[in-house]
C-alpha cells in the first residue's frame, strides 16, 4: 500500500464508488477464454462438487459429482470437464510460427489459451485437483482415464505457471480488477469478486451497504456454511437412494435436486464472473503486454510439448530448482513493474512520489555536448527538465526515458530548486549514439529508474553445493488415492 | 465341527440351562410372567445351539440377513458380541462387532440406558439373570468406566482397567476376531465377508499384522498380535491380578459389579493426592 | 486450581453479560482474543464471557461463521477413527514416527472414560493431573498416550479449561502436547493458515503443561516444544503424524496469556449502568438494539482492523462504525500508518485534491496532495474512460 494507494481509496470512500488506477490493462484478454467456475465440498479440498465452464456467457456446460467424496463420482464429474478441457486447451498448440532465439530457430504456439477464474483460491484448487490427476496410476486394476491424467497435467501447469508476475495464461478476476480498480475496502474484503464490483457498478446508494450485500454470498470454491447446511440431506437423500451405486444409468436421474442446488451458486458466480471480465475488455491493452504475451506462449508450448512426452515432474523442488525459479521471479517481477510504469502514466505516479522518477517539461537541449572519455572527446547530450516537484535525486543516478526503457541510460549531473518548489534537473545521456531517440524541447517527458534493457543471465552450477543436497534423491511423487474409499 | 464350535454350543446351552432355572425358580413363587420371559429367552438360545450344531457351525443371525421368527433382542445380542469378544469392549466396538458379525444393528448410544436397566434388574429382588451386562471397572478406585462393558461372569481381574489393559485387550480381541474369521471363512463365507473389514481395521495397528500385497491371513494376524503380546501381557495380567486383590479389599458385592460411587472419588479429595 | 473472583465481581460480570449468550474460554476463543488484545469492547467481551458470535443476531449485523456440515462430519469421522479402539492408530503412529517401543503401551482414553458426566471436565482435569505427576515420578506404570487431557489455567482471574487431545510421553522421554485436526497433509505440506492455527492452539497446551509440570516439581523442559500434530494424508482419512517446533508460539502465547487484562480490573473500570441486556435481546427492535452497543462501544472504546471481519462477532457492527466516521481503520492498518495525524478518509480525499492542512496534518498532507495532483494531470490529459464508466475525479 502506498501513498497513490491511500490516496484513491480516501477519494473512492468519498465518491462512493471505485476509481480507476490504470489507463490502460496491463492483460491480454482474449475474445473466448476457458472460464471455469469451480465449487468444493466444505473442508474437502480434493473434492471438485460442482463446475461451469464455456468459451462465453451462453456457453454454459455444468457438471456435478453428486457425492465428490466418492471416487468414481468424483472422478466421473472431472472427466466430463477434461474431455471439454483439453480439447479447448490443446488446440493453440497445432498452429506454430518460427522465431529466432540466441541464435537458434525455434517454434511456438501461435495463440494461447487462456484459463479465467473469479478468484486466487480457485487457482489454489485447480492445483490441488491437478496435484490429484496428474499421478494417476494408468494400468492396473484402478486405472484412471488418461484424459484425467493429461488434465490433471496442464492444471499443475496452469497452478505453477500462474505465480509468474505478468503471466496471462490464467486470469484471477479478483486480481485483475483489484490491481485496475481502488475501493475504500481493505485488502480482505477485496478478495471477494461480489463486494469488488459492487464498488464498481454504478448504483444509487454508496457502495459500501452494496458490497456489504454482495459480500454475504459465497463466491467459490469454497462453500458457505449455509449452503452446505442446505445441501447436506440432498446429498445424503442421495447417497441412500443409489445405495453405493455409480453407474450413470443409476445416478444421473437422482442428481437433479443436487445440480439445481449448485446452478443458483455457480450461476451467480458465472454471471458476475463474464461481467468483470467483459469490462475489463473494454480498457485499451498496454503496448508491453504483446512481449510478455509471447513469453506465455513460449511457456504454453514448451508445457504442451513436454505434456504430450509424458514427462513427470517433482512435487517439491530441489534447490537448484528453487533457486533458479526465485530468480527468474524476481526478474519477472522487475520487468513486469517496470513495463507497466512505461506504459502506463497512473502507474508510474507511485516512482515520481518516491523519488525514483521524475517529470517535467524540456526547457533546453544541447546535441553537442561533448566531455572527455578516457583520452577522446565523446558527445554526451545533454536535457534539462523543468519540474514541479522537488527532486531528491543524487548526482550521478542512472535513469531511463520512459518511452525508450530498453535504451541507454541518462545519468543526473545537475539538480536545482527553483522558486515555486519545483525543480530543474540536467541529465547527460551515456552514450553518443546518434540513433538513440532524444526529447525535444518543450515536449512533457518522464525519466524514471525504470529499464527493460536485456536481463542478465547468470549460471548456476549442474550440481547443488554439499549442504544444499537433500540427503536422498526426491522421491518420486505419488498417487494421492490410498485404500481408503468413503461411501 | 471344529472345537470352537462345540464351545459355542455349549455355551449356548449352558446359558440356556440358567435361564430356564431361574425360570423354574420364578415359577415356583407365582411369577409366571417372569418366568415365561425368562424361559423364552432360553428357548432362543437353544435353537441357536441347535442349528449351531446341525449346520456344522454356521450360525444363524438376527437382524437382516436370515431372520428367524423372532430375532434375538438387542441385549442378547450385545451379550453375544461381548462373549465372542472375550474382553471390555467400548459401545462403539460393540455396535460394529454386532453388524459385522451377526448383521444386527445395535446403537452405541442406547447403551447408557441398556447399563441402568441391568442396574435396577440386578437391585430388583424379583428378576434374576444369568448375566448382565456391567460397566469396566477403573484400576486406581475402581469406579465405573463409561467408555467400556464387560460382562458379570467375567472374573474381576478381566473387568478391571489398569495401564496396559486398553491395548492388551485389544490385541486379546483382535485375535478373536481373527479366530472368528478364520471359522466363518469355512462355514459361513459371507458373513465372513462383513467381518474381514473389521479385522482389518483391527489388525492395522498390529506391526506385522497385516501384509499390504497378501490377502488378509488371519493366522498371521495372530501371530502378530501374540508377539505384542508376549511383552506387554505378563505386565498387565500381574497388574490387573495385584488391583483385583485389592478391590475385593474394599469393594461389596454390588460394587465390585457396578464399581465404586465416584461421589466417593470425589470426597476423597482430588485424585492428585494419591 | 481455583483462584478467587471476589463475588461481587462475579455479580458485577454476571450484570453485564445479562441474558447475553455466554461463552467460556476455549482455545478457539482465546486465540481470538489475541488478534483483538487492545480492543476494549473484545476485552470487555471476554472477561464477562459474553458469545459476540451471537449477541448480534437479528440485527442486519449477524454474522455467519457457521462451519459446513461436511467439514463438521469430516472432522468427527477423523477424529473418531484415530480414537478408535482407545487411540490404537495414534499408538501405531507414535510408534512408526517417534520411535516408542512396543512396552510403551499404556494407554488411557479420558474422554471415553468420563464422557459427558456431569464434571467430566473437572475429574479429567485431575485424573491428567495424576497421570503427570505419576510420569514425573518416573513410575514404570505411568501413561505413555492419554486421549483427551484437560489442562486447567487461569486467564485474566476467570478459571479455565483447556482440552487437548492427546498428551504423549515415552517413557524417560519429552512430554508432548498433540492434536488432531482434519485437514490434509500433502507433500509433506498443508493449509498455511489452519496449520497456522492448529499450532498456536497446541503451544497453548504446551504453555500449560508446563505451568504444571512446574507446580508439580518438576522441570517445565520436560514439555517438549516439538507439537504433534495428526492429520489425514493426501486424498482420505488415512492418519499421519507430523512434527513442529513452536518454541517461538509458545513464547507468544505466553506474552498473550500475560497480557490478558485482569477480570476484575475490567469490572470495575467499566460505568457502572453498562450492560449487554438491550442489546442481546432478540425482542428489542433491532436499531434500538445497535444503539445501546454503541453507546458502550463509546463509552469504552473499540479498536476495529478489517482481520476482525474474521475472527470476531461485533465486525460488522464497527466496520460500520468506522465507516461512519470515516475512519482510515476502514481501509485496514497499512494505509492507517500511511495517514498519521490524519482524522479521517474525508480529511485525506479533501488534503488530495489540495485543500489546506491544519498543523497537526502538515507531515503528510504535501505528500497527498501531489499524489492527487499527479492523479488528476493524468487523467485529465488522456481519453480516460472506457465506454460504460466515466472518470471520478
Amino acid at each position: 500500500m502506498k501513498q497513490l494507494d491511500v490516496t484513491l481509496a480516501a477519494r473512492s470512500f468519498v465518491e462512493g464508488r471505485a476509481i480507476r488506477t490504470t489507463l490502460f490493462r496491463h492483460r491480454r484478454l482474449g475474445d473466448e477464454p476457458l472460464m471455469l467456475v469451480l465449487w468444493q465440498l466444505g473442508a474437502e479440498p480434493f473434492s471438485l462438487a460442482a463446475a461451469s465452464f464455456g468459451r462465453s456467457p451462453r456457453d454454459q456446460n455444468f457438471v456435478v459429482a453428486g457425492d465428490p467424496r466418492n471416487r468414481d463420482l468424483a472422478f466421473a464429474a472431472l472427466l466430463k470437464m477434461a474431455t471439454w478441457f483439453n480439447g479447448h486447451f490443446e488446440a493453440p498448440s497445432a498452429d506454430r510460427e518460427e522465431f529466432e532465439h540466441w541464435g537458434q530457430i525455434l517454434t511456438r504456439s501461435r495463440s494461447a489459451p487462456q484459463i479465467v477464474v473469479a478468484n486466487g483460491s480457485t487457482i489454489e484448487m485447480l492445483g490441488r485437483l491437478g496435484r490429484r490427476l496428474a499421478y494417476l496410476r494408468t494400468d492396473g486394476p484402478k486405472a484412471a482415464p488418461l484424459e484425467l491424467v493429461r488434465f490433471g497435467r496442464h492444471l499443475l501447469f496452469l497452478s505453477s505457471h500462474a505465480r509468474m508476475p505478468g503471466q496471462q495464461i490464467v486470469i484471477a478476476l479478483t486480481e485483475l480488477v483489484g490491481s485496475n480498480w481502488a475501493t475504500g475496502q481493505s485488502p480482505e474484503e477485496r478478495l471477494s469478486l461480489a463486494a469488488l464490483n459492487a464498488y464498481i457498478s454504478p448504483s444509487k446508494s454508496h457502495a459500501f451497504y452494496e458490497a456489504m450485500k454482495s459480500e454475504r454470498y459465497a463466491i467459490g470454491p469454497v462453500p458457505s456454511g449455509e449452503d452446505d447446511e442446505n445441501l447436506e440431506p440432498l446429498v445424503e437423500a442421495f447417497n441412500q437412494r443409489r445405495s453405493g451405486d455409480v453407474s450413470a444409468k443409476v445416478v444421473a436421474p437422482l442428481l437433479k435436486p443436487i445440480e439445481d442446488h449448485y446452478r443458483r451458486l455457480v450461476g451467480r458466480t458465472w454471471r458476475l464472473a463474464w461481467d468483470c471480465y467483459e469490462r475489463e475488455t473494454k480498457w485499451p491493452e498496454a503496448p508491453s503486454v504483446g512481449r510478455r504475451w509471447d513469453l506465455d506462449r513460449e511457456a504454453y508450448t514448451q508445457h504442451i510439448d513436454w505434456t504430450m512426452g509424458i514427462g513427470r515432474r517433482r512435487t517439491r523442488q530441489t534447490p537448484r530448482q528453487a533457486a533458479i525459479l526465485l530468480r527468474r521471479l524476481e526478474e519477472a517481477k522487475a520487468t513486469l513493474e517496470a513495463e507497466e510504469a512505461c506504459d502506463d502514466a497512473l502507474r508510474m505516479i507511485p516512482y515520481l512520489l518516491d523519488g525514483k522518477a521524475i517529470q517535467g517539461r524540456v526547457i533546453q537541449l544541447d546535441l553537442n555536448n561533448r566531455e572527455l572519455a578516457n583520452t577522446r572527446m565523446v558527445r554526451r547530450p545533454l536535457v534539462v527538465i523543468s519540474s514541479p516537484d522537488p527532486c531528491l535525486m543524487p548526482c550521478g543516478k542512472e535513469l531511463w526515458w520512459s518511452v525508450n526503457p530498453d535504451g541507454k541510460s541518462y545519468e543526473v549531473t545537475q539538480v536545482r530548486a527553483d522558486e515555486d518548489g519545483g525543480s530543474i534537473v540536467t541529465l547527460k545521456l551515456t552514450t553518443s549514439s546518434k540513433s538513440t531517440p532524444m526529447p525535444r524541447v518543450g515536449q512533457e517527458v518522464c525519466f524514471s529508474i525504470h529499464t527493460t534493457g536485456t536481463v542478465r543471465f547468470f549460471k548456476l552450477p549442474p550440481t547443488e553445493p554439499w549442504t544444499h543436497r537433500p540427503e536422498a534423491p526426491v522421491a518420486e511423487p505419488v498417487a494421492l488415492e490410498d485404500s481408503e474409499i468413503r461411501s | 465341527m471344529v472345537k470352537s464350535d462345540i464351545t459355542n454350543v455349549a455355551q449356548l446351552l449352558a446359558e440356556a440351562l440358567e435361564f430356564s432355572k431361574r425360570a423354574a425358580k420364578e415359577a415356583s413363587q407365582g411369577r409366571l410372567t417372569e418366568a415365561l420371559e425368562l424361559e423364552n429367552q432360553a428357548d432362543l438360545l437353544r435353537k441357536r445351539a441347535r442349528r449351531t450344531a446341525k449346520r456344522g457351525g454356521g450360525e444363524q443371525v438376527a437382524g437382516r440377513e436370515g431372520a428367524t421368527e423372532k430375532t434375538l433382542s438387542i441385549r442378547a445380542v450385545i451379550i453375544s458380541a461381548l462373549g465372542e469378544i472375550g474382553v471390555p469392549v467400548s459401545p462403539r466396538g460393540i455396535s460394529e462387532y454386532a453388524w459385522a458379525r451377526f448383521g444386527a444393528e445395535v446403537d452405541h448410544r442406547m447403551l447408557p440406558s441398556l447399563r441402568r436397566d441391568e442396574w435396577r434388574a440386578w437391585s430388583s429382588p424379583r428378576a434374576a439373570r444369568a448375566v448382565y451386562v456391567v460397566p469396566a471397572l477403573d484400576g486406581n478406585r475402581f469406579f465405573a468406566v463409561r467408555g467400556k462393558v464387560t460382562l458379570s461372569d467375567w472374573p474381576l481381574d478381566r473387568r478391571i482397567i489398569g495401564p496396559w489393559s486398553e491395548r492388551t485387550d485389544h490385541l486379546n480381541a483382535t485375535i478373536q476376531l481373527a479366530r472368528q474369521l478364520e471359522w466363518l471363512r469355512r462355514v459361513e463365507p459371507s458373513v465372513a465377508d462383513r467381518l474381514r473389514n473389521l479385522v482389518v481395521r483391527y489388525a492395522a495397528t498390529v506391526p506385522g499384522a497385516l501384509d499390504s500385497a497378501a490377502e488378509l491371513d488371519p493366522r498371521r494376524v495372530e501371530e502378530a498380535a501374540r508377539a505384542e503380546l508376549s511383552v506387554i501381557g505378563p505386565k498387565d495380567d500381574e497388574w490387573r491380578t495385584e488391583a483385583a486383590k485389592r478391590a475385593r479389599g474394599f469393594l461389596n458385592d454390588e460394587q465390585t459389579f457396578w464399581g465404586a460411587p465416584l461421589l466417593y472419588v470425589i470426597e476423597k479429595g482430588n485424585a492428585a493426592g494419591a | 486450581m481455583k483462584v478467587n473472583i471476589s463475588p461481587d465481581v462475579e455479580k458485577r460480570l454476571a450484570e453485564i453479560r445479562a441474558d447475553a449468550a455466554p461463552r467460556s474460554p476455549t482455545v478457539r476463543v482465546l486465540a481470538a482474543y489475541a488478534n483483538h488484545a487492545d480492543c476494549n469492547l473484545a476485552a470487555l467481551g471476554f472477561a464477562a464471557r459474553v458469545d459476540f458470535d451471537k449477541l448480534l443476531e437479528g440485527t442486519p449485523y449477524q454474522v455467519q461463521f457457521g462451519q459446513s456440515p461436511f467439514a463438521f462430519s469430516r472432522g468427527i469421522a477423523f477424529e473418531r477413527m484415530v480414537s478408535a479402539r482407545d487411540y490404537a492408530e495414534t499408538l501405531n503412529l507414535l510408534r512408526t514416527t517417534m520411535g516408542f517401543k512396543i512396552e510403551d503401551a499404556r494407554t488411557q482414553d479420558l474422554r471415553a472414560k468420563y464422557q459427558s458426566q456431569r464434571l467430566s471436565m473437572g475429574l479429567r482435569a485431575n485424573e491428567t493431573r495424576e497421570i503427570i505427576r505419576q510420569i514425573l515420578l518416573g513410575r514404570p506404570t505411568s501413561y505413555n498416550l492419554v486421549g483427551g487431557a484437560v489442562l486447567e489455567a487461569n486467564i485474566g482471574g476467570i478459571s479455565a479449561r483447556f482440552e487437548a487431545d492427546a498428551l504423549a510421553a515415552r517413557f524417560g522421554g519429552p512430554i508432548h502436547a498433540g492434536e488432531v485436526k482434519s485437514f490434509p497433509v500433502v507433500d509433506g505440506r498443508a493449509d498455511p493458515d489452519k496449520l497456522s492455527a492448529a499450532l498456536d492452539q497446541v503451544s497453548i497446551y504446551i504453555l500449560l503443561m508446563r505451568r504444571l509440570v512446574d507446580e508439580l516439581g518438576g522441570d517445565p523442559d520436560l514439555v517438549s516444544r516439538i507439537a504433534l500434530l495428526i492429520t489425514p494424508t493426501n486424498v482420505g482419512l488415512k492418519p499421519t503424524m507430523s512434527q513442529k517446533d513452536v518454541g517461538t508460539r509458545v513464547a507468544r502465547s505466553e506474552r498473550l496469556l500475560a497480557s490478558v487484562p485482569d477480570v476484575t480490573d475490567i469490572a470495575r473500570s467499566v460505568p457502572s449502568s453498562l450492560t449487554f441486556n438491550v442489546v442481546a435481546d432478540q425482542r428489542a427492535d433491532p436499531g434500538r438494539r445497535a444503539d445501546e452497543l454503541h453507546k458502550i462501544a463509546d463509552s469504552i472504546g473499540t479498536s476495529y482492523t478489517p482481520t476482525c471481519l474474521s475472527t470476531c462477532g461485533n465486525a460488522f457492527f464497527c466496520r460500520e462504525r468506522a465507516f461512519r466516521s470515516g475512519s482510515p481503520c476502514l481501509t485496514g492498518p497499512q494505509s492507517s500508518r500511511l495517514l498519521p495525524g490524519i482524522s479521517s478518509l474525508n480529511r485525506a480525499a479533501a488534503l488530495s485534491g489540495g485543500a489546506p492542512p491544519a498543523l497537526n496534518e502538515a507531515p503528510v498532507a504535501p505528500l497527498l496532495a501531489r499524489a492527487g495532483r499527479l492523479y488528476d494531470a493524468a487523467t485529465k490529459n488522456s481519453r480516460f474512460k472506457s465506454s460504460s464508466q466515466k472518470v471520478a475525479v
